[in-house]
Parts: C-alpha cells; sequence; structure tokens
C-alpha cells in the first residue's frame, strides 16, 4: 500500500505547533522544578513503592475488567439496532466527561456502606467496597471503562460484518463467529482501547478520593500519594508526578498508530 | 473573529468589583466567611471578595508558593507560622475559637458514646492527613484517653470527614464543634476536661498593595457584627 504524503498547510503545522508546545511546557516547569537529587530516596522508600504497586495493581484489574464487560457492551451498541440505543450508549460514556469527584460521589450513595445497595452487601455478606482495594477498583472501572467502549465501537463499525455472516453461514455460532472472527479483526482497536482504560484508571484520583478513600497501601494509590504529599513536601509530590508521568509516557509511546486509525481493513 | 468569541468566554464571568480582595481562611471557617463576605461587599460596593478555603496547611503551603493572598485566617498556629516567614503578615488576633466534637451517621449506628468508644474493633473512624490541623487534635485527644483509634480513611480536609460519616461510610469521627452546624450528623459532646480548645489566628498582609482593605476586613470579621457571624455558625468568640 502506498500512501500520498500531502505536506499539511502552513496555517495548519503552526496551529499544531503550538498545540505540541502548549503540552510539553507543563512538563519542562515540572521537570525544571523537580529536586532530582532525591529521586532515588523517594522512588525507593516504601510508601512511594506502595502506593506506585497499588496503582499497578488496580489499575491492571480496572483495565482487564473493562475489556471482559466493554467489548461485548461495544459489540451490542455497534452491531445491534435497539431502541434507546443513544441513551444507553450516553449512560456508559458519561462518566468520560464528568467530573471524577461526582462519580465518586454517585458511587457512594449506591454503592458505599450505606449506600442504596452497598447497605445490602454489608448486611448479607459483610463487604465493603469502600475504604477497600475493590473500591479502588470500581471507581477505576467506572471511569476508564467508557474509553474502551468508545475505542472498540469505533473499531467494530470498521469492520466488515460479512466475514462474520460468513462464518455463521458455515454453521459458527453467533458466539464462536464474535471470538474468532470479529474480535481477531479489531484487535489493534481492543488493544488501544484496552491501554486508554488502563492509562485512565492509572490516573484516576477524584472518584478514588471520593469513594474509596485514602489509606496507605490500600486505597492511597500514587495519584492520590502525589496530592497528599503536595501540602507537606513539594518535592516528593513533584518527584512522585514524574513517577506517573514515565509510567504512563512509557505505555502511550507503545501505542501504535494503526491501532487508532483506519488501517484496519486488511 | 474567534479570539474575540473565545476572550469573552473567558472574561464574561468576571467584571463586577474594582477591587479583588483575597482572603485565605480555613475550611472549618467556611461558612462564617461566606456570611462576612456578603456582608461585607454590601457595604464596600466596589470591592469583590474572594474566600479561599482549604485546610491551613493547603493555604500555607500555596502562601509559601507565592500564592496571592490579602488575608489569612488559620486553624493553627504553626500553619500560620509557616505562612508568616514568608509573607509579611501583621501581628496576628485571635478570632475565635473552636472545640472538638465527635461526629457519629444520624442515629448512631455503632453505639459510639464516648473517646474511648473509637477503640473498639468494631468502629470505623475517619480522620484527616497528618498535616491537617484537626488531624494533630485529634491525635492529642486520643492518646490522653489512651486510645488507639480504628482509622480506616485520612481525608484532605476537615469536610471530607464530615463527609465520610454524614454518609455512613464511617461510624465516627472527630471534628470541630462548629463544623457542626448544617452537617447531616449526630454529634457526641467531649467534657470540657478531656477536650482541646483550638484559636484561630486571623491577620492581613502587610506587603499587599490592598493592605488597608485587608486590614479592614479583618478589623469587620472581628467586629461586633463578626462575631455575631462567627457565634451562629458554631465559635467561641473571645
Amino acid at each position: 500500500m502506498t500512501r500520498r504524503r500531502n505536506r499539511p498547510p502552513r496555517l495548519a503545522r503552526a496551529l499544531a505547533t503550538i498545540a505540541v508546545v502548549f503540552f510539553c511546557l507543563p512538563f519542562v516547569g515540572l521537570l525544571w522544578k523537580t529536586p532530582w537529587s532525591r529521586m532515588l530516596d523517594v522512588f525507593s522508600d516504601a510508601s512511594s513503592r506502595e502506593a506506585l504497586w497499588l496503582s499497578m495493581r488496580t489499575s491492571l484489574v480496572a483495565a482487564l475488567l473493562s475489556a471482559v464487560f466493554g467489548v461485548p457492551l461495544a459489540w451490542m451498541l455497534a452491531t445491534t439496532d435497539f431502541r434507546g440505543r443513544n441513551v444507553v450508549r450516553a449512560l456508559c460514556l458519561i462518566s468520560m466527561v464528568l467530573p471524577p469527584v461526582v462519580g465518586g460521589i454517585s458511587l457512594l450513595f449506591s454503592l458505599g456502606r450505606s449506600g442504596l445497595f452497598g447497605r445490602w452487601l454489608d448486611d448479607w455478606f459483610g463487604f465493603q467496597f469502600t475504604f477497600s482495594s475493590w473500591g479502588v477498583i470500581v471507581a477505576q472501572v467506572f471511569v476508564a471503562m467508557p474509553f474502551l467502549v468508545l475505542t472498540v465501537e469505533g473499531a467494530l463499525r470498521q469492520t466488515d460484518p460479512r466475514f462474520a455472516e460468513a462464518a455463521r453461514s458455515l454453521g459458527a455460532t453467533q458466539w464462536y463467529a464474535f471470538r474468532r472472527v470479529t474480535v481477531p479483526s479489531i484487535a489493534g482497536g481492543l488493544l488501544a482501547g484496552t491501554v486508554l482504560a488502563w492509562a485512565r484508571a492509572f490516573g484516576e484520583f477524584g472518584a478514588t478520593i471520593t469513594f474509596a478513600g485514602n489509606y496507605p497501601g490500600t486505597t492511597r494509590t500514587l495519584s492520590i500519594a502525589t496530592y497528599t504529599s503536595l501540602d507537606t513536601d513539594p518535592g516528593r509530590s513533584m518527584l512522585l508526578s514524574v513517577m506517573m508521568i514515565g509510567v504512563s509516557f512509557v505505555v502511550l509511546v507503545t501505542m501504535r498508530d494503526r491501532w487508532l486509525g483506519a488501517g484496519e481493513r486488511r | 473573529m474567534m479570539a474575540v468569541t473565545v476572550g469573552a468566554l473567558v472574561t464574561g464571568a468576571c467584571g463586577d468589583g474594582d477591587v479583588t480582595l483575597r482572603v485565605m481562611a480555613a475550611s472549618s471557617l467556611s461558612g462564617a466567611f461566606a456570611d462576612m463576605e456578603a456582608a461585607f461587599e454590601r457595604e464596600n460596593p466596589n470591592v469583590d471578595v474572594v474566600v479561599i478555603t482549604a485546610s491551613s496547611s493547603a493555604l500555607a503551603g500555596q502562601i509559601v508558593d507565592g500564592a496571592d493572598v490579602d488575608v489569612f485566617a488559620s486553624a493553627d498556629d504553626t500553619q500560620f507560622a509557616r505562612a508568616d516567614e514568608v509573607v509579611d503578615f501583621d501581628p496576628p488576633r485571635i478570632l475565635a475559637s473552636n472545640s472538638l466534637v465527635i461526629i457519629v451517621p444520624r442515629g448512631n449506628p455503632a453505639e459510639v458514646e464516648s473517646l474511648v468508644h473509637l477503640g473498639r474493633d468494631d468502629v470505623l473512624v475517619a480522620t484527616a492527613t497528618d498535616d491537617v490541623p484537626v488531624r494533630k487534635y485529634t491525635d492529642l485527644l486520643l492518646e490522653a484517653a489512651g486510645v488507639a483509634a480504628n482509622f480506616v480513611t485520612f481525608e484532605a480536609n476537615v469536610s471530607g470527614i464530615v463527609t465520610k460519616v454524614a454518609t455512613g461510610s464511617v461510624d465516627a469521627g472527630i471534628v470541630y464543634t462548629s463544623d457542626l452546624i448544617g452537617a447531616e450528623v449526630d454529634a457526641i459532646t467531649i467534657p470540657a476536661d478531656d477536650n482541646l480548645i483550638v484559636t484561630y489566628p486571623i491577620a492581613a498582609n502587610a506587603d499587599s498593595s490592598r493592605a488597608d482593605l485587608a486590614r479592614r476586613w479583618v478589623e469587620f470579621a472581628s467586629s461586633e457584627d463578626g462575631l455575631v457571624i462567627l457565634t451562629a455558625r458554631g465559635f467561641t468568640t473571645p
């Protein structure tokens, strides 16, 4: 395949350059102010590692759960035509644009210990999301899954439904065709969606602190640790920010153009 | 054309009031200072008072980082002193005092009656992070009572504690008496002998270009009118 490379107009290039600079400036400012001499101390101390490890664990589980529930949801939204589909889509994606703290408050009143549903969990099973790592994961899935759903739905809409139909005409069940034909054809989009959802979960803050609280080891994720140390030890806060930026950047940089784009169809 | 539109959108919200007075106050003062803001602006129509509330430690941190401040009212002397090191504040005066109280969700589901009950395993307790004044006072009270509380979360400020209790996420917390006003919680009084008196220093920034106005705010806050507001908001006044 050959691609025609158009040189974009000068104005577009200028505006795009400003946008790039705009995204870079804050990091330049942060990196300039960061007390690098303390890096080893801060990165190696027990509470930082505890927070990083908690963030890693919870965000990976959150990304996994987002994929397990989000792919079927995206598939339903992309391929079936039912009444109220737009309403369902809006409900499932709304947490993307809400302030995360609103999500946290809603979770508190529904799944919190005295929440509408949470109180039954407490009464029947003695189980609580609040102040547990599961609460962190619930908050992360709530804000992160829409990124996966949106990406995967986009990918599904670009695939040719005739391949799955052909598989079915050859005797495959609908589930088999979905698993063996549809999913492989959207592998790029699925990967991109999962990575985006993971990154969003890794950086989650507002819903987590509102719903799950702030306790070292169980709910104090790296982003909450960064916020907690801002008042007392800004230098530490900066180094933890650098840690977050570093981890997220490395993961996002591995995302290939083709996972996001139309290069999907072979 | 687009630049004009963007400009109008950005500036559209502001525009009233000729002078802006920036008052930073401990979270616990937010209700009282909101009332005072309304009264002060009525008396001084060309002034737009902006009250910024957060934990005293967060505010002191912002001041140390160079935030623009005309008046600072802190919930403890340490945080005031921290800010005073970088900004030339007038000598502080004591604006009000407060004591501490145990709060529990409505109906007191865990049947918490005293400080000692906060040490029970089945009582989940919310408090704030180390640097927030209310945490320091909480630790002092619990230490004096010989209690190791079952903390399950460390909130960023007092309102975080109130929220966690009001929503029933925890069974108890310790906050200021003034936090009871308007809070959807029940209170368990701590006897005076076991309690603490917390004082709030307030001072104007002498270096500010609006120092005179800032002093007027301090005067107003400690005036008869100001004290009525503080009392109505649950504070004890000197």
